[in-house]
């Protein structure tokens, strides 16, 4: 009897059962996109805690491995534009960085045009439309958002002033975004219904007030607002033509209009990653260095006249799945992306260095997320759960009502009211009642609808 | 805004009590009306909840689902835009047994830690690329 003797191991003991562990084909599925002839697989992001917990894998957010392993390579950062590697983070955040940069990053943009003349052949609205879209040179930090009923005032609009003409006789004239002119005290038009002064001396009212000059801050006083780029083109004049404005820059966020958007664009994409998954040699070698557009192979001499393929460059993969069309090429060569480190790039409009930028879009993040558990703090969390003795009033009523306010007290004792008094109807009202619906107000009951069917 | 003083002040409550007297089912919902969330929830059961916040859309609540996804006392999850020009979405949160409400709390205090780590690092990274690049310009130029 040999076979008794076999010990009995557990299933869960063989040594195939990976613990602790994802196994490889998981672990890849996990951490890479696979891009296939097709179609790419395994897009999704797999973040519920318990995905893995069969295999003993703890899948919940850690935030010290986070911290391990998060990271961040600048790549390239100029005054304009910056791309860098976020390493470790997942696509959700990611994601909400751009679309906060491209959206909820406030500027400063021209959203009100008084045009005092206009003659050339762009008609007004369009005008203000492409005054709009001109980047200023001005941080926002150092403005405030104009609401409805303020008044234009030094903190919160800049006032520019555009007067161009073509003389007659002469040659077309362009209207560059350099004639746009700051005026640090504010418009110069006087108010419509302003009668004309009796005292010569005192200002007359204007579109906006200003209660200083703005170039008396120190912010711009050596700093002087203007458009970030001297040579767009606003208009062209014909002989005789003439365009005389005033264009009133507030605040304004990129979801509202786009001319507000900090950004010119901000993008990313997954890293690639090019596997040779067997050994290219040879004439097949060739044929794959040149079967790649962006010159992501290279090929390698290894002794004895072979040669062999290597991929040299795949960050500059564009995954265009040439290298595996036709014949089992696939079988060779493995495209993937890299689900956890996103190349990003930040092209910034002027307004703010694109470095800045993204620190204050994480910060955005950041107040949103304070502004939200500030909602549910203690006390209020307290409220809600603490079970204080509740009083009730009940006004009229027989003893069915009473009942019944019975069995909603022991409810009722979750919430914290000092007192509550309810209005009760006519117990006729109250037999054929489905549904009532009280309100509460700090501490007090009332009985909104009561509707019966 | 959005202090919790604030939000007090401004609470307002409403306890809607659906009835059934065949059955001798009571069932009470609640609606918590805060700065711009309210929450929906039943008494019986805090367990879950549905958050509503206006002014708020993808950004927030996708970061808020990661969190709140990895945490362990989170059984479901997920969040909805009822209608794309109404400036709402809705969270649903359910939990093994702790408040929703905690649990979202939390979540969002995980995702500030992840945030603050976020720019810490980043500024780091750039000031090492501008110290490394004023070097290298160094050494390019004499
Ligand atoms: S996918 Fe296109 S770009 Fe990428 S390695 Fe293959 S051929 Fe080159």
């Amino acid at each position: 009897m040999e076979e008794k003797k076999t010990p009995k191991i557990p299933v869960w003991d063989l040594p195939d059962v990976p613990k602790g562990k994802l196994p490889p084909h998981l672990e890849l599925q996990r951490t890479r996109v696979l891009c296939t002839s097709d179609a790419p697989t395994h897009t999704e992001n797999i973040r519920y805690s318990g995905a893995y917990a069969s295999m003993g894998v703890d899948n919940s957010l850690r935030l010290g491995h986070f911290r391990d392993n998060f990271r961040v390579e600048v790549i390239r950062l100029t005054e304009d534009d910056m791309e860098f590697d976020m390493i470790g983070i997942d696509a959700a955040l990611a994601n909400a960085f751009r679309r906060i940069l491209i959206a909820e990053l406030p500027t400063m943009a021209i959203e009100k045009v008084l045009i005092a003349n206009n003659t050339s052949v762009i008609q007004d609205e369009v005008l203000a439309h492409r005054l709009g879209l001109v980047p200023l040179r001005v941080d926002p930090r150092l403005f405030e958002y104009m609401s409805e009923n303020d008044v234009p005032n030094e903190k919160n609009t800049i006032v520019f002033k555009l007067h161009s003409r073509c003389e007659r006789g002469s040659s077309r004239v362009k209207v560059l975004s350099n004639e746009l002119q700051w005026l640090p005290r504010g418009s110069e038009f006087t108010l419509s219904t302003e009668k004309p002064a009796a005292d010569p001396t005192s200002r007359p009212r204007t579109y906006t007030s200003f209660n200083c000059s703005q170039d008396s801050l120190p912010d711009f006083s050596n700093n002087p607002i203007g458009p970030k780029h001297d040579d767009i083109i606003i208009a062209k004049l014909g002989p005789g033509q003439e365009i005389e404005l005033e264009a009133h820059a507030v605040k304004g966020m990129g979801k509202t209009h786009a001319k507000w958007s900090p950004v010119a664009t901000a993008w990313y994409r997954m890293l690639p990653e090019v596997v040779l998954l067997q050994e290219i040699e040879g004439e097949k070698a060739e044929e794959l260095v040149k079967k790649c557009p962006v010159k992501v192979f290279d090929i390698e001499d290894i002794g004895k006249g072979r040669k062999r393929a290597t991929v040299a460059r795949p960050r500059s993969c564009t995954l265009c799945r040439e290298c595996i069309r036709g014949d089992d090429w696939d079988k060779h060569v493995a495209l993937r992306r890299v689900k956890d480190h996103f190349i990003f790039t930040i092209e910034s409009t002027g307004a703010l260095n694109p470095e800045v930028l993204f620190t204050e879009a994480v910060k955005i993040l950041e107040d949103k997320c304070e502004r939200l558990s500030a909602l549910f703090s203690p006390h209020l969390l307290k409220q809600k759960t603490e079970s204080p003795k509740v009083p009730i009033f009940v006004t009229s009523g027989d003893l069915r009502i009473g009942a019944f306010f019975f069995e909603i007290r022991f409810f009722l004792k979750r919430l914290h009211f000092e007192f509550i008094f309810i209005l009760v109807g006519t117990c006729k009202l109250l037999m054929g009642l489905e549904t009532i619906m009280i309100d509460f107000y700090a501490g007090e009951c009332q009985i909104l609808q009561l509707a019966s069917e | 805004m959005g202090s919790g003083e604030l939000a007090l002040e401004k609470r307002r409550q409403q306890l809607l009590l659906l009835m059934n007297f065949d059955c001798g089912l009571l069932i009470l919902l609640y609606d918590y009306c805060f700065d711009n969330v309210m929450e929906h929830g039943s008494y019986q059961d805090q367990s879950q909840a549905t958050f509503s916040l206006t002014d708020e859309d993808h950004t927030l609540a996708n970061s808020l689902r990661f969190t709140l996804n990895q945490d362990p006392r989170v059984t479901f999850c997920g969040y909805s835009i009822p209608h794309p020009s109404d400036a709402r979405v809705n969270i649903r949160v359910q939990t093994t047994g702790d408040q929703a409400s905690e649990v979202l709390k939390d979540s969002c205090q995980d995702l500030m830690l992840i945030c603050q780590h976020v720019r810490s690092t980043f500024d780091q990274a750039v000031v090492e690329f501008k110290n490394k690049k004023g070097l290298d310009a160094m050494n390019i130029e004499p």
